[in-house]
């Protein structure tokens, strides 16, 4: 029985042999002396969408810029779609982010936006500042959230500036579109609306989806895989039912131990109780999807014990504090 | 870029008919409306205070030169009914001369409202994340708006310039400055057309490397004040200047250092006991007090003419360092390429800001 896992230094999210959207190997990230990236080592499958989970300062936003190659990256490298972006700017120029190559689309965490333009202008300077436009698209997202057209962006609220934003990221066509915080500014139902929106587009267009956040609660019914980062380093990978089916929480009389095979993610202990939180033994999808009713208690045997499956975001909290981060802004509930 | 040639993608799982994919995107044309969408009102704004600066001096040149004319083509005399005209408090002259006071702090208001906000509201609002991160390169983004906006400047500087110079040449006819001297130096021979589009480029450096639009401003207008100092204070001294002994003329003889000189010194002080500066005997030999006195008594109840020919009479002489009005073209080239050097340090500033610009999702 193992007990504080170490943080894995390369996290395979690829589904076996399926396209790979991301692959980053030994990524490091300083700036001046703080290490905002530290070996960072994984690759996420194309297609699909993909929660990059963190506490504040994980290193979310840094890592969405370097692999968008707005920010340089101190070590390491990243290729999207197998093509490396350490220099995405200088592959602009050069006209390798045209017809052919990957195009990655970044939407920051604050939704910049020309404040005097309007929603058809922010069209307009999407359309003229890019090689590929699809303005069927993007008007097609702006009508879909009744977002007005001739207004301001000054003049719109938080949520329907987030749609502008979208709107010109998904017109662009991009292969990879990451978003940092993306549903911040959305209420809950425009959230899950938004969510919806997203999943069909990835699926219609081809697209691959990484969205940063760290309020955990967002992430249900929205993300098939899951990236949580923890110093700079990422500590979990994997899709999200199987990672939730390889977890189990045992609570039981007090022990040292749990009564399961697995590796303790996080224990808590009381006077006369236990509670483990431990990772199931297993590698692949199918064995985990059999562990998944012994998550339901079927398979313990020991008296006084009870398996339960582990909510998400408690999942994502044990791997925090297990890998020593404390979670301080990490939100469990919207 | 060469813009790309149309094409059709079909919208994926719908069954669709094609959607077309625009590929003309990251041009010229592009920038251009979205330097213009995002400039437009300080455009319009500099084009009709352009536009009015320039008329109101072509217009004051006008009626100046009338007037010149009417006193065929001298200045006109003392007491003249039309020398009345153009000093009035009101009148051409002192309206011209702040006009041209106030062209000379144009290429402050270009710095200010033009170049500063170029990169620095960018920064400010965090819109360089939009920008970047489309497929026009930072770069390219960058050298094309500050190319747009500055031939807008140089075309509008290089208008109210033509119509300074002018202004400043009427000037000169119908009174008596030096084209060497203080704004009418200062605003003719294209000066402010350099001075226009330096500051533009200053100010789009400072933009880019205070990351503040008020900060950036504040800076630009102590960069301007210091600069204007300094050249008001230098640029007599850009080329050694000449320096001779020149006999007191008597008025109405004309000046003997030629057509529009710029004299640096000259001036005479006379004062008791015994203080003379800058008055000389034949042999250039400095004049006291006493010998002063001797040869012109009571020196100070005479009045400026009298006393002047009185030193005339006796062959005093003063020591004069000036410029030739022959070197105003060079003047107006070395000040010239001042300008241009200091546009191109700051074009190299911008640069390397952006260069080294990291840009953050978070």
């Amino acid at each position: 029985m193992n007990q504080d896992p170490e943080p894995d230094v390369c996290l395979d999210l690829g589904p076996g042999n399926g396209p790979i959207a991301v692959e980053v190997r030994e990524l490091t990230k300083r700036y001046g002396r703080v290490w905002a990236l530290r070996d960072c080592g994984f690759r996420l499958p194309a297609h699909r969408i993909i929660a990059l989970v963190g506490a504040n300062g994980a290193g979310k936003s840094t890592l969405m810029s370097v692999v968008s190659g707005l920010l340089p990256a101190t070590a390491g490298s990243v290729l999207v779609d197998g093509r490396p972006v350490t220099s995405r700017r200088r592959a602009r120029a050069d006209g390798a982010a045209g017809d052919g190559g990957s195009r990655v689309a970044i939407l920051g965490q604050d939704k910049p936006l020309y404040r005097d333009f309007s929603a058809a202008d922010m069209l307009r300077f999407g359309r003229w500042t890019n090689r590929v436009w699809d303005q069927r698209r993007a008007l097609a997202w702006l009508a879909r959230f009744e977002v007005p057209l001739d207004r301001p962006c000054a003049r719109l609220s938080g949520g329907q500036r987030t749609q502008v934003a979208l709107a010109v990221a998904l017109g662009t066509r991009p292969t990879l579109l990451l978003l940092d915080e993306p549903l911040a500014d959305l209420d809950p139902v425009a959230r899950t609306e938004v969510a919806g929106e997203l999943l069909a587009e990835a699926a219609d267009g081809g697209m691959t989806v990484v969205l940063s956040t760290h309020v955990v609660a967002e992430l249900a019914g929205i993300s098939d895989h899951l990236l949580l980062l923890a110093g700079g380093r990422p500590v979990l990978a994997g899709g999200t039912e199987e990672l939730l089916a390889r977890h189990v929480r045992l609570s039981g009389p007090r022990a040292e131990r749990p009564p399961l095979a697995g590796t303790v993610v996080r224990a808590r202990h009381t006077d006369r109780q236990s509670t483990f939180t431990v990772r199931l033994p297993g590698a692949t999808p199918a064995d985990t999807a059999g562990r998944a009713d012994a998550a339901g208690g079927a398979r313990v045997t020991a008296p006084g014990w009870s398996a339960r499956p582990v909510p998400l975001d408690d999942l994502v909290i044990s791997y925090l504090r297990a890998s020593g981060t404390a979670p301080l802004g990490l939100e469990a509930a919207a | 870029m060469s813009p790309l040639t149309g094409t059709t993608r079909a919208e994926p799982g719908t069954g669709d008919p094609p959607v077309p994919l625009l590929r003309d995107g990251g041009g010229l044309a592009g920038l251009a409306w979205l330097t213009w969408r995002q400039h437009r009102w300080a455009l319009v704004t500099s084009l009709v205070v352009s536009a009015a600066l320039a008329a109101w001096m072509l217009w004051l040149a006008a009626d100046m030169t009338g007037v010149f004319h009417q006193c065929h083509d001298t200045i006109c005399p003392e007491g003249s009914p039309q020398q009345a005209r153009l000093s009035a408090p009101f009148g051409p002259v002192n309206l011209g001369d702040k006009l041209l006071l106030g062209e000379e702090y144009v290429p402050l208001l270009i710095g200010v409202f033009l170049g500063v906000p170029l990169l620095a509201r960018e920064f400010e609002q965090r819109t360089l994340l939009l920008a970047w991160s489309q497929d026009v390169s930072p770069m390219r983004w960058m050298w094309t708006r500050l190319l747009l906006l500055g031939l807008v400047v140089a075309a509008l500087t290089a208008g109210v310039s033509a119509a300074a110079g002018h202004l400043a040449r009427v000037l000169h006819d119908v009174g008596d400055g030096s084209m060497f001297q203080g704004q009418l130096f200062l605003d003719s021979g294209m000066l402010p057309l350099a001075a226009g589009l330096s500051w533009f480029v200053v100010g789009a450096a400072l933009g880019a490397a205070v990351r503040r639009v008020l900060p950036a401003a504040l800076a630009v207008v102590a960069g301007f004040v210091a600069a204007l100092v300094a050249v008001d204070w230098r640029y007599p001294w850009l080329v050694a200047p000449v320096s001779r002994f020149l006999p007191f003329a008597a008025p109405g003889s004309g000046t003997p250092l030629g057509a529009n000189p710029l004299v640096i010194q000259g001036g005479i002080q006379i004062g008791p006991p015994d203080h003379v500066v800058n008055v000389f005997d034949a042999a250039h030999r400095p004049v006291t007090f006493p010998e002063l006195n001797r040869w012109c008594p009571n020196v100070f109840q005479l009045g400026g003419e009298d006393s002047v020919a009185c030193f005339t009479r006796n062959g005093l002489t003063h020591h004069v360092v000036y410029q030739p009005g022959s070197r105003i073209p060079e003047f107006h080239l070395l000040l010239a390429s001042g300008y241009t050097a200091l546009g191109l340090l700051a074009l190299a500033a911008v640069w390397l800001v952006v260069r080294r610009t990291a840009l953050s999702a978070g």
